[in-house]
C-alpha cells in the first residue's frame, strides 16, 4: 500500500474525502435534471457511459458540441447494467421503463443506449457544462489537500 | 485559492466523460463490500462523507491510516441524507435500514454514523488505497486528454 510515485506526502484519506464529497455535491446538482431524483442520475449515467467508454481518447468527440453520433454509442444490455449497478432487478426495471417512456434511452435488438439527440437539449448541455466545471473545482479541491498533479514531477 | 488556467482547446465532453466512465468503474469496484449493490455503496459513502466533511482539511486525518475516532464524526439526520442523496423515501429507508442491520451504520441521537470499527477493516482500508489509486489514474487519464492543471 505505497504511494504511487510523485506523492510526496501520505494525504491519501484527505484526497478521498475530498473526492467523494465533490463527487456527492455534483450528483446532487446534477440530478434536478432527472426530476432531483439521484437515483435515476446514476442509472442513466451507467448507460451513457457505457455506451461511450469507447470513446474515451477519440478527438472527434472531445468537444462539448461534439456529440458521437448514435452508429457509434455501444448498447449496453439489461443484464450489463445489473451486473455493473448491482441494484434489486425491480428497482432497475421500473428506471428503464420510465427512461424508455419519456426518450431518454431507447432499447435496440443488442440493448439499451441513450440516443445523441437527448444530449442536444440545452439542459443536458449546461448539465454537462455544470459537470466540467465541477470536475474543475474538483481539481482546485485536491490541490487544496496537497494532491500531487503531476506537475512537480517530469513527465516520462 | 489556487487558479486553474483555462483550457487551450474544448475537451469538455471528453473530461466529463473520463470522469463518469471513472466514477462508476469505482462504485462497482467498490460495490463488493455492500453485496455488489452500487446504490448501497453510494448511500454509505454520503453518510461517512457528511460524517466528516468538517474534517477536511484537518492534517491529522490525511494519512490513509489516520482514522478519525468516533468522537469526530458528526451523525446527520435522516433529512440531510435525504438532501444530499435525493431518491424516492421507501429506497432510502430500505437502505439504510439494510446497513444499521449489517452493523456498517449505527442510529445514534443525532443521526446516523458510520463507526471507526468499520474503517479499520482490512478491505476498508484497500478499499481506500484503491479509490486513491484511481484518482490518480483519472488525472493521467485527464492529463492525456489535454485537460490543464495549471502547469501548461
Amino acid at each position: 500500500m505505497s504511494l504511487p510515485s510523485g506523492q510526496a506526502a501520505d494525504n491519501r484519506r484527505a484526497v478521498v474525502r475530498v473526492t467523494t464529497l465533490e463527487i456527492l455535491k455534483a450528483l446532487r446538482s446534477l440530478a434536478r435534471m432527472h426530476d432531483g431524483d439521484m437515483l435515476a442520475l446514476l442509472i442513466f449515467t451507467s448507460i451513457w457511459s457505457a455506451n461511450g467508454e469507447h470513446l474515451v481518447g477519440d478527438e472527434r468527440y472531445t468537444g462539448l458540441q461534439n456529440i458521437g453520433p448514435d452508429s457509434t454509442s455501444k448498447p449496453v444490455t439489461d443484464e450489463q447494467l445489473q451486473r455493473s449497478l448491482g441494484l434489486p432487478r425491480d428497482i432497475l426495471d421500473r428506471y428503464l421503463e420510465m427512461f424508455i417512456e419519456i426518450g431518454l434511452v431507447e432499447r435496440g435488438p443488442y440493448g439499451l443506449i441513450a440516443p445523441g439527440a437527448v444530449f442536444t437539449s440545452d439542459e443536458m448541455m449546461h448539465g454537462a457544462n455544470e459537470a466540467y466545471e465541477r470536475i474543475v473545482g474538483l481539481i482546485s479541491a485536491l490541490r487544496n489537500v496537497g494532491f500531487a498533479l503531476g506537475e512537480e514531477a517530469p513527465q516520462v | 485559492m489556487t487558479t486553474i488556467a483555462p483550457v487551450s482547446a474544448d475537451n469538455r465532453r471528453a473530461i466529463v466523460r473520463i470522469v463518469a466512465h471513472e466514477m462508476m468503474r469505482a462504485a462497482t469496484a467498490m460495490a463488493p463490500a455492500h453485496d455488489n449493490d452500487v446504490i448501497e455503496y453510494f448511500i454509505f459513502t454520503a453518510i461517512w462523507v457528511l460524517n466528516s466533511q468538517h474534517l477536511i482539511g484537518d492534517e491529522r486525518y490525511a494519512p490513509l491510516k489516520s482514522i478519525p475516532p468516533d468522537a469526530q464524526r458528526r451523525p446527520v439526520s435522516i433529512e440531510e441524507l435525504r438532501r444530499a442523496m435525493p431518491m424516492p423515501d421507501q429506497i432510502m429507508t430500505t437502505y439504510v435500514e439494510q446497513m444499521i442491520s449489517k452493523g456498517i451504520v449505527e442510529r445514534k441521537s443525532g443521526g446516523l454514523v458510520v463507526p471507526t470499527a468499520v474503517f479499520t477493516q482490512p478491505g476498508m482500508l484497500n478499499g481506500t488505497n484503491d479509490l486513491y489509486s484511481r484518482m490518480v489514474n483519472m488525472v493521467t487519464a485527464m492529463r492525456n486528454t489535454g485537460f490543464s492543471f495549471g502547469d501548461a
